[in-house]
């Protein structure tokens, strides 16, 4: 972790985002920002310097106990999508095996 | 384990050596058990784990001789060296399950009026009125459908009258019937009907005709009289009664599995999920389809008050629960959204329910023919047009052919933009071979297609319902059995 | 199996030098070409008055005889079961007599070899690594001697599919010459692994061909060790997937025993899962004969205890609506839901029954028990009354 900053910083109505980017890639962040759409709305700013910065707005009138709870959320959900895209990219290319062979026979056994 | 005398080796010579590969899986977080996940494949196999089992896994330190690693094996979560025919199941897996898209469209909706005697309070399109002529169809309109069905290359093909109240067109109903079973004798496919009706009209007559050609009928049974009434009024408030009265007189006629019914719930359904239940009971029903309300038509418009889909999914558990205890004492039920679920989950060619599909059922599972010669996607298709979106009409019978029906962007666009292995969420989603693209419901709800699933009501249910749904195979042996045997 | 009872024949006169076939008749006015493929059987001495004709392929005598044809032999009284129909080989070096057909019976098997692949840790038939190509030689020989309104017959082994062509050549035969009788291949499936294979069974277009395939287990490891051969579940899995796929109809064969018996919901889960277009799949009690003895303490169960594994496999098979059957076990071992199931499978020449079994109202409907069984027998035999509670 760069300069001891942390990942994260609740503020009224936000949390701000400021992930490594070597950790977490932009795609998994995406992907739990859509998935917590409900709750929060991800603004991704920029990439830079190897770290990902990034806004999730909340509803006016947030509490703080709430907002970490959802960063709480944000986050489990964040280790999932990385989970996801390390399992994507570890069968990808038996996944593609398995659909061409599903498509390659002609004949489907039928029981009659 | 006893020792083999030579020349028989141990099983130690046979097992695999550390050092698997994964299978493709998806997996979701299961919101009702902490650092519980469920994973699932494409053809529909499912194991419930620990956030550390999962862990484990992922990172290829599971022993290969704990019972983890060979439920995962068996499954086809995973492979090693020892085996690799794994490959060639799954792709024969797969294939039996995408097999059903190329049946194509087996179930035609024919809508022989829009007249009907009730005026349900939820129902999205019919019409108290006497005008046959703008409400019913035409022969000729019927005569070109029947024309489209038999396009349809599917070997099974199963024709529902609706409406309105079809039997208030039975006429037709009977011309369409020995006009198809004439076609019919050229082409050979399964052929069969239903009639999907509110059983007020069913005359001896009209079952005499449903025994000859071994039609089936549908009905809607809200629960008791009480609530049933209140919500499907009718002239003389009467239809209970006539339901009960004609159901009683159907199985006598045709069978006593020759009936089946649904329900709609509403808001004053939602405490009474038991009664109603116990009301099929006492009607001598075996099945029940516990249906949530469509956000279309008179139901989108009416005063009554909405519920939101929590209430919904509270309803759903309690009635399933209690579907279970009768099974448990000895009354044997089963519930037929579930039903369609489990084939998902168990079944090696999945479920052919047409409102649960990716590709979406429409057109290519099911289609519609209106009394005005329109023809659309789907029933809820038609719905949204009542409420003035027509983008789900495919066309007309007077002006359209089938091929440019069938070819067309208003089919093409939603199939292809809504199926599910390209969708945000429902592309990472565990819950994938279970559930189906609906792009009716997220037009008529977020003005597109595809919708976003975590804003979905639709989403919120199908989650809810099959979290609900592994968590009792997996915790419930008796559960398990009595589901199992739904299949 | 064959019908081991090779007792010993006294020739009469004059013998072939070498072993051949034929059918068995009392007929002692046949025509040329059939008396010289019949050996005819003359149970006593009034059975003909004339002289004995000649140009029989070999005469058989339940009585002293004084008779001096060419292959002509007094049988022992073990083999005075014989009967019109049934097909023998006559071994005259040997002395020995062996019933290869019997017509009356409904369960022929033939031994087209002992040489097998797999080495089942539970094999009523120990193979032997030798050249037995004289066997098919022999059936081929045989088959055109069997009766033409013969049901069912089998081919077994070792392993049939071990031939070849010649297995081939053998159903091709036996179609020609058997046109109206089913035919049933017991083999482990593994030389149907390979496509071309496959492809030349179902070439034949034999009218009503099964193939009935072991499979053990869900997981490789378990089946592989139960066969004794690293590669076997693979090899089987994928013969079955190539003969469903060239249209042959395929049994699945399960034995239950101590390896068997623990993972048997998994294995129903998983045929009714991946081998879901099977066309039957038999749940089979063990046979105590053969290495079953040998490795009676790994094997041997108690059918009674294992109804809940039993139970969950077939509900789970009839879910899927794979077509099945249970095979080898005795009705009052089954809990009562699943006595439907129950089929008298074995063969008519190796059941026996217990002592109790007299006092049984269903026992006609068992199939009893193997005769091999009474090293072990289970503690549910006993006797049921209708109308009694199960």
């Amino acid at each position: 972790m760069s300069n001891g900053k942390r990942a994260f910083s609740l503020h009224p109505d936000r949390i701000d985002l400021a992930l490594d980017a070597s950790v977490y890639s932009t795609i998994a962040v995406q992907k739990a920002g859509y998935r917590l759409a409900r709750r929060c709305s991800l603004v991704i700013e920029c990439l830079a310097e190897n770290e990902l910065r990034g806004t999730l707005l909340l509803p006016q009138g947030t509490t703080e106990a709430h907002a970490r709870e959802v960063a709480a959320d944000f986050f489990r959900e964040l280790s999932d999508q990385q989970l996801r895209e390390r399992i994507q990219e570890e069968t990808k290319g038996i996944r593609e095996l398995v659909l061409a062979h599903a498509f390659s026979k002609t004949d489907l056994i039928n029981r009659q | 384990m006893t020792t083999l005398k030579q020349p028989f080796r141990g099983r130690t010579d046979f097992l695999p050596s550390s050092g698997y590969r994964l299978l493709p899986f998806r997996l979701n977080r299961l919101r009702e058990r902490q650092d519980h996940y469920v994973i699932t494949n494409d053809v529909g196999e499912h194991v419930l784990l620990s956030k550390l089992e999962l862990e484990d896994f992922v990172d290829h330190r599971l022993g290969t001789t704990t019972a983890l690693y060979r439920r995962l094996k068996s499954k086809h979560f995973l492979f090693d060296e020892r085996s690799r025919v794994a490959i060639d199941l799954l792709a024969l897996k797969y294939r039996s399950r995408v097999a059903r898209v190329a049946e194509f469209t087996a179930l035609h909706m024919f809508v022989v009026t829009l007249r009907c005697d009730h005026s349900c309070h939820y129902c999205q399109v019919s019409r108290q009125s006497e005008d046959r002529a703008n409400f019913d169809m035409t022969p000729s309109h019927a005569e070109k459908a029947l024309a489209l069905v038999f396009r349809s290359p599917a070997r099974h093909l199963k024709i529902e009258f609706q409406g309105g109240e079809p039997l208030l067109n039975f006429p037709l109903v009977r011309h369409i019937v020995e006009r198809a079973e004439a076609l019919n004798r050229e082409h050979g496919r399964d052929l069969r009907f239903v009639i999907a009706s509110n059983l007020s009209r069913l005359t001896d007559d009209v079952l005499g005709f449903c025994k000859d050609h071994g039609i089936e009928l549908s009905t809607s049974l809200d629960g008791p009289a009480d609530l049933h009434d209140a919500q499907r009024p009718t002239k003389d408030g009467s239809s209970h009664a006539r339901v009960m009265d004609a159901v009683r007189r159907a199985r006598a006629m045709l069978g006593d599995q020759s009936v089946s019914a649904l329900m709609t719930t509403t808001p004053a359904a939602l405490e009474r999920v038991e009664e109603i239940v116990d009301e099929y009971v006492a009607a001598g029903f075996r099945s029940i389809f516990l249906r949530s309300l469509s956000p279309y038509g008179f139901a989108a418009r009416s005063l009554i008050r909405r519920y939101n889909v929590q209430d919904w999914i509270t309803f759903f558990k309690r009635g399933l629960q209690h579907i279970l205890d009768l099974n448990r004492r000895g009354y044997a039920m089963r519930e037929e959204y579930t039903t369609v679920l489990l084939q998902k989950l168990f079944s090696p060619t999945g479920s052919g329910y047409v409102d649960l599909q990716s590709p979406a059922g429409m057109g290519i599972g099911g289609i519609v023919y209106n009394y005005d010669g329109a023809v659309y996607a789907s029933d809820e298709g038609r719905m949204l047009a009542e409420m003035g979106d027509t983008s789900f009409k495919l066309g007309h019978l007077d002006e359209d052919s089938y091929k440019s029906m069938m070819t067309g962007d208003a089919l093409l666009g939603p199939l292809e933009a809504t199926v599910l292995e390209s969708v945000p969420m429902c592309a990472d989603c565990a819950f994938q071979p279970c559930c189906g693209a609906d792009p009716v419901f997220h037009q008529a709800t977020q003005g597109d297609w595809v919708g976003h699933k975590a804003l979905s009501a639709f989403c919120e249910k199908q989650t809810a319902v099959l979290e609900f749904l592994v968590a009792l195979l997996e915790d419930d042996a008796f559960a398990r059995r009595t589901l199992l045997g739904w299949l | 199996m064959l019908i081991s009872l090779s007792n010993g024949v006294r020739p009469l006169a004059v013998c072939s030098d070498h072993p051949f076939v034929a059918r068995v008749s009392e007929n002692s006015k046949l025509g040329d070409d059939e008396k010289r493929v019949t050996a005819l059987l003359l149970r006593s001495p009034d059975a003909t008055s004339e002289i004995l004709p000649e140009g029989y392929r070999a005469y058989l005598f339940q009585y002293e005889s004084t008779e001096k044809l060419r292959d002509s032999y007094v049988l022992p009284t073990t083999l005075h079961y014989l009967q019109e129909g049934d097909v023998i080989r006559v071994d005259p070096i040997r002395r020995r007599v062996r019933a290869l057909y019997r017509r009356a019976s409904t369960a022929n098997f033939f031994l087209v070899t002992e040489r097998c692949d797999n080495f089942c840790l539970m094999c009523s038939q120990p193979p032997r690594q030798q050249n037995d190509d004289w066997l098919v030689d022999e059936l081929l020989r045989v088959i055109p001697l069997v009766d033409k309104t013969t049901t069912s017959l089998g081919i077994t082994g070792g392993e049939p599919g071990l031939l070849g062509p010649r297995l081939i050549e053998l159903v091709r035969a036996i179609r020609d010459a058997l046109p109206r009788t089913a035919l049933h291949i017991l083999s482990n499936g593994r030389a149907f692994s390979d496509l071309p294979f496959a492809r030349d069974l179902s070439a034949i277009r034999h009218g009503d061909l099964m193939v009935g395939i072991p499979l053990y287990s869900d997981l490789a490891e378990e089946h592989d060790y139960i066969v004794q051969a690293a590669g076997a579940f693979d090899q089987t899995v994928r013969g079955i997937l190539n003969l469903k796929s060239e249209g042959v109809r395929v049994e699945v064969r399960v034995v239950i025993h101590g390896d068997t018996v623990e993972r048997l919901p998994e294995l129903a889960a998983f045929l009714a899962r991946n081998l879901t277009f099977v066309d039957h799949v038999a749940l089979m009690g063990l046979e105590l004969t053969g290495f079953a003895k040998t490795n009676l303490n790994e094997l041997w169960v108690d059918p009674v205890d294992y109804v809940t594994q039993l139970e969950e496999a077939v509900r789970t098979l009839r879910h899927a609506r794979v077509p099945m059957s249970i095979y080898n076990h005795q009705l009052c071992v089954l809990p009562s839901a699943l006595r439907g199931f129950a089929r008298k499978s074995i063969s008519d020449w190796k059941n026996t029954y217990a002592p109790e079994c007299s006092e049984c109202d269903v026992r006609d409907e068992c199939g009893g028990m193997f005769a091999s069984s009474s090293i072990r027998k289970s503690r549910g035999i006993s006797p049921l009354r209708e109308g009694a509670p199960q």
